[in-house]
């Protein structure tokens, strides 16, 4: 039997890391919606969705925000170790993994930290947890709850008697929803969480043995390869499906409106065929006049509201705190680049 | 479909695949090795770099039928988790990475360049690193882990 995806990621105990390839028309379009969290068939509001303690008090924690060099993989382990008292070691983060990870939209624009690091989604859910372990333990050990202390996953009560989270909750889910009031440990307690450590992916990258999605494999899987067109806004006009016949290996022509793949059992057929495939393509709209790029930009429409997890700056802008902030005198021209063309982006579907 | 004979990272391998199938996926899909990666697919990048006869090689359009007897050397090759090339060493002490995905090109580059002149210059350090993309903007560290290795190769104070 084909073991599922799960258990073969386990097996290669891997580090997922996916490159989102949300198209830039979907931003204005859904303004700050694309970061949220949302329902998936794992249900952001209950706390198993996040967090789980192993039989060996291992704090399992599932996030949909992706480290790709943003360190993120690094600071979200920092989060749980310090919500839940327990040395990074003692933290496995699995990340944007769908089959077991809350749907948390895109990782972009700089939402990871006000998403999973103020007091909603993996950071509330790890404060929940600690609040609901020591409930427990104040059952268990019989003192109330401001008696007891935790350190590396001990709780310790006034009077020595100790409990581990294993031992209260190890390998059974909470079955709780995520607490709304629960409080984050307090920044000046900090011990874990921002504390420049290196990053815990760092030497798996520099010898290649870091996992990307791009190698993920799955027995039986195919591999497929985007046929792009020829210039933005091509439309479809034809494809010639008997122009990859004698592809060996190809699986199927995929053309959906203006969309057009390739499927194959291996990535060189697939990449064969994405090049040998005869599309006739629509001219797309002409490109803005380059020479007077700046005002075609300042035509377009546009959000003038900052994202919700900055509307501490909009109450200060015109303050004294920055004095003129609304009617600036400034408009900056900087040229329009987008780094984020040269990202090789791969998806895993099971 | 041919059967074909490839020495990688000092071990003999035996694969059968389409003589025409580029070198990266024979490396990534029938012998499972991460460190050379799918970037552009037409030799611009350098995501998929390799090494063989001490030269830098785009292994995503080398066609595997016409790798013949010469070793193939990938990242993974160079040192392991536990025991890193003093190179990767230099870049794990600098963090000179941010995601990680051009360190085949970035890497095997620096180091086959001052395989063939310890002395190489930063310039030519430069040069050499011409094509090869690091869309994090991670150069400088990148740079500065280099040359400590660089340095550390000069003087002789590497490991053997």
């Amino acid at each position: 039997m084909a073991p599922s995806r799960r258990e073969f990621l386990k097996g290669c105990g891997a580090l997922i890391v996916s490159f989102s390839a949300t198209p830039l028309r979907a931003l204005s379009a859904e303004g700050q919606g694309q970061f949220g969290t949302r329902a998936s068939h794992i249900d952001p509001q209950k706390l198993d969705s996040w967090l789980a303690v192993g039989a060996d008090g291992t704090i399992t924690a599932c996030t949909g925000k992706c480290d790709f060099g943003q360190g993120i993989f690094t600071a979200q382990t920092q989060l749980v170790a310090e919500e839940l008292c327990v040395p990074i070691s003692r933290v496995e983060l699995i990340q944007c993994d769908t089959s077991v990870c809350p749907d948390q939209g895109t990782t972009s624009g700089s939402q990871s930290t006000p998403t999973n690091f103020n007091s909603e989604n993996l950071a509330l859910a790890a404060a929940t947890a600690r609040e609901a372990l020591l409930s427990l333990a104040a059952r268990k050990l019989g003192e109330p709850i401001e008696h007891l202390t935790v350190v590396d996953g001990v709780i310790t009560g006034k009077t020595g008697s100790h409990v581990r989270y294993e031992e209260l909750i190890g390998s059974k889910r909470f079955n709780l929803p995520l607490n709304a009031t629960a409080k984050r440990r307090s920044a000046a307690d900090w011990k874990v969480l921002g504390k420049p450590i290196p990053s815990l992916d760092r030497t798996a990258l520099m010898t290649g043995q870091f996992e990307f999605v791009h190698h993920v494999r799955i027995p039986g899987m195919l591999h497929g390869r985007v046929v792009r067109p020829p210039e933005m806004g091509a439309t479809v006009a034809h494809v010639d499906e008997q122009s990859v016949r004698n592809v060996q290996g190809l699986v199927k022509v995929v053309v959906r409106k203006d969309f057009v793949g390739v499927v194959a059992e291996t990535q060189h057929q697939a990449a064969l065929a994405a090049r040998q495939l005869a599309v006739q393509w629509n001219h797309g709209p002409e490109l803005p006049p380059q020479n007077d790029f700046f005002h075609h930009l300042q035509k377009q429409p546009a959000r003038t509201s900052l994202p919700p997890s900055y509307s501490d700056v909009d109450c200060l802008a015109g303050s004294a705190a920055f004095p003129g902030g609304k009617a600036s005198p400034v408009q900056p021209q900087i040229p329009q680049t987008l780094r984020t063309i040269l990202i090789s982006r791969g998806c895993l579907s099971g | 479909m041919s059967e074909i004979s490839l020495t990688v990272n000092g071990r003999k391998r035996l694969v059968n695949v389409d003589p025409e199938t580029p070198l990266l996926f024979v490396l990534n899909d029938e012998l499972g090795l991460r460190g050379p990666r799918f970037g552009c697919g037409v030799a611009q990048c350098g995501a998929c770099t390799v090494i063989m006869r001490g030269q830098v090689v785009r292994s995503c359009v080398m066609p595997v039928s016409a790798v013949g007897q010469d070793e193939v050397t990938t990242l993974e090759g160079l040192g392991t988790l536990e025991q890193p090339h003093p190179i990767q060493l230099a870049f794990i002490e600098e963090g000179a990475a941010q995601c990680g995905f051009c360190l085949s090109g970035v890497i095997l580059t620096a180091k086959a360049v001052l395989d063939a002149n310890p002395q190489a210059s930063d310039q030519e350090i430069r040069d050499a690193l011409g094509g090869v993309l690091c869309r994090c903007f991670t150069h400088t560290r990148m740079l500065r882990a280099i040359r400590k290795y660089a340095e550390e190769k000069k003087h002789g104070t590497l490991p053997a």
